[in-house]
């Protein structure tokens, strides 16, 4: 038995789980908090706002695959804190947040800096605790840990007033944590029955696709198994980028709303659509109605809620991608599909899409290009949200799961920076590419503090086109080309404005070899900016307009206001 | 074989009862009534029960339109619930009765 406080427990139990970084702003409520941590190996960064620290812890789990930690103080830091915490709900990224609270004598009196962080985290975390007394945080540590990595990842919100951090007690064992009761947390393998209706629907089936998305992550290599029994193409989200590497065989590239056409198209032509870790997202599906709509489906999810939410399946089955996929392939026979093989092949030459200006590392499409090459395959990127990220998707090699970052469910703008500071982190002797807008690198900018007090080898690669262009495409496309709201009249000197915080940077545009410019970026130690001139009219296709199905793609000058 | 469109019809019954075995009966509550009201459950009617030893019963009436079965695998993730069950019963109302197995 050992007399501890709560503060002193906690930081016990980051080192307990290995945590070596932790990402926070501290704050009256979270002081003991932070001194507790201080007294342990694991590294305090001083984020320079909430929202920035979430995502850099976000940046550090989905590297690592892991539950990481990001730290609050009670009121504004953790309203700050708010939207990192949805964002890795919506993108099953593990996360233990950890706020500061009034004391409790104080809750419920609208104290200074007092919000309901339980009532505002219940609809946005996996699960939320507010701990009563130091003596249960033994067990509510432990299950935050574990329910955040358990089943279907997620961010676990874990509100601790300012005297239970103090408050002391006798610390006697670590307990076993209790998990929900659902097949959600502890995911056995689908029944035997299950399995061998999927086998049999397999073996019948005459054009199948398997639609892959982040759920199955570390299962690569039962996918490329399965789909070399069914001879089929595989198909990802850009959730799934990197499940297989580029120029599989079996890769057919990224569906949805900016996909490869031909792979949207593949889907319309199927006739058994396998959907692994994947949840029929509608920039994914495009209209659900006519998503593959001559298709049977066999869903492989670990989270049960998610079978027929958005789409019916013939077979639903619930576990783990690789353990059902595991006990699936055994059942499934080895057969040749040529037909299908001759229409995908077809559907290739009827819907070819080359990503224009690949070989000009000034264009936005290039410089994605040149810096993927430079960087080699091991490399991780960090996209923020918009056109650069749609670009980072269809452009950059991506050669393994956690390598591209990207907040997909959620979309929040602002993400890139501190992911990618988080990624660096995980592994500083990486380059880690950040490849944002000037819209978003401005919602986070102040996180350019962070990275250069760090010195992490964070490369932003800025496309800079003064406007917030995803927006300004849709107004192009949709509103009759007007564009409101969506311009920056102020557009400021990011090559001045990086090196005021003492980061080196670089302008693009005037340089003559814009490809050796870029390599000396990349090659030199810590953080450096590189900043591409982008027109604000250049868009980002194909694209699926909202609510139209998948093969309804705009191409490229097909369209009355593309270019008005 | 293709995969009809799941569209949102009412069964027969027009309304169930959920039956939640509850770890934490507060956090539950607030975590049902969220899950309820962020996709527009019609709630009929809600009892919180008393149980052994900090665990509780809540028995949920919400009318049948088709989508308790993904609203149970909700609840069911939930760390504050150890148990759930749906029933469908003609007329089923909310009486106690023994708590589904924690």
């Amino acid at each position: 038995m050992t007399r501890t406080t709560g503060a002193r427990l906690i930081a016990d139990s980051l080192v307990r789980h290995g945590i070596k970084a932790v990402a926070g702003i501290p704050g009256g409520a979270n002081l003991p908090l932070f001194d507790a941590i201080s007294q342990t190996p694991t590294r305090i960064v001083l984020a320079r706002h909430e929202q920035g620290a979430g995502f850099i812890a976000q940046g550090m789990a989905r590297v690592t695959g892991q539950a990481q930690v990001c730290l609050a103080t009670s009121g504004p830091g953790v309203m700050n804190l708010l939207t990192a915490i949805a964002d890795a709900k919506a993108d099953s990224v593990p996360l233990v947040c950890l706020a500061g609270q009034v004391p409790r004598a104080l809750m419920g009196t609208d104290a200074f800096q007092e919000v309901d962080v339980y009532g505002l985290t219940i609809p946005i975390a996996k699960h939320n605790v507010l701990a009563r007394r130091a003596a249960d945080l033994p067990r509510i540590m432990e299950e935050a840990f574990a329910i955040a990595v358990s089943g279907r990842p997620g961010p676990v919100v874990v509100d601790v007033p300012r005297d239970v951090q103090t408050e002391e007690f006798d610390f006697t064992s670590w307990p076993a944590p209790r998990l929900g009761s659902g097949p959600a947390e502890s995911p056995g393998t689908p029944g035997p029955a299950d399995l061998a209706f999927a086998a049999s629907l397999l073996a019948r089936c005459e054009r199948p696709v398997l639609y892959c998305g982040g759920g199955a992550r570390g299962a690569g290599a039962e996918i490329a198994v399965l789909a070399e029994l069914l001879d089929a193409p595989v198909v990802t989200t850009l959730m799934g980028l990197g499940l297989l590497p580029p120029g599989h065989p079996r890769l057919a590239g990224m569906i949805g709303m900016h996909g490869a056409p031909a792979a949207n198209h593949l889907l319309t032509r199927c006739d058994m659509l396998v959907a692994v870790g994947a949840r029929f997202d509608d920039r994914a599906t495009g209209d659900a109605k006519r998503f593959c709509p001559g298709a049977s489906v066999i869903h492989i999810d670990i989270d049960p809620s998610e079978h027929g939410k958005n789409r019916a399946a013939h077979v639903p089955l619930a576990g783990d991608a690789v353990r059902t996929l595991g006990a699936l392939i055994p059942l499934v026979p080895a057969r040749a599909r040529p037909a299908w093989t001759a229409i995908r092949a077809s559907l290739g030459l009827a819907h070819p899409y080359a990503l224009p200006g690949l070989d000009d590392p000034k264009s936005p499409y290039g410089v994605l290009a040149a810096a993927a090459e430079i960087l080699g395959p091991e490399a991780v990127v960090a996209t923020d949200v918009g056109q650069n990220q749609m670009r980072a998707a269809q452009a950059w090699p991506c050669h393994a799961p956690g390598k591209f970052l990207t907040s997909g469910g959620l979309g929040t703008m602002g993400f890139g920076l501190p992911a990618a500071i988080g990624a660096a982190l995980a592994d500083p002797s990486q380059p880690v590419a950040c490849v944002t807008g000037d819209g978003g690198l401005l919602m986070n900018v102040q996180e350019l503090a962070t990275l250069a007090e760090l010195g992490l080898p964070v490369k932003i690669l800025l496309m800079d086109n003064g406007v917030l262009g995803l927006v300004r495409q849709q107004q192009a496309l949709f509103v009759g080309g007007r564009y409101t709201a969506s311009t920056f009249a102020a557009r400021p000197d990011f090559v001045a404005l990086a090196a005021s915080f003492g980061i080196a940077a670089i302008d693009l545009e005037p340089c003559r070899d814009a490809r050796a410019a870029l390599a000396a970026v990349l090659a030199a130690p810590g953080p450096a900016l590189a900043r591409i001139p982008v027109d604000p009219d250049a868009h980002v296709y194909p694209m699926v307009p909202p609510g139209a199905a998948n093969h309804e793609m705009i191409l490229e000058k097909r369209h009355d206001h593309a270019h008005s | 074989m293709t995969t009809p469109i799941r569209e949102n019809t009412a069964s027969e019954s027009p309304r169930a009862e959920l039956e939640l075995a509850t770890r934490d009966a507060l956090g539950a509550l607030r975590h049902v009534a969220a899950c309820l009201a962020r996709r527009s459950h019609e709630l009929l009617g809600l009892s919180c029960l008393p149980g052994p030893a900090g665990q509780g019963r809540l028995l949920v009436a919400v009318a049948d339109d088709g989508r308790l079965e993904r609203l149970l695998a909700e609840l069911r993730a939930l760390p504050e619930v150890c148990g759930a069950q749906l029933s469908r019963a003609a007329g089923a109302a909310l009486v106690p009765a023994a708590p589904v197995a924690a």
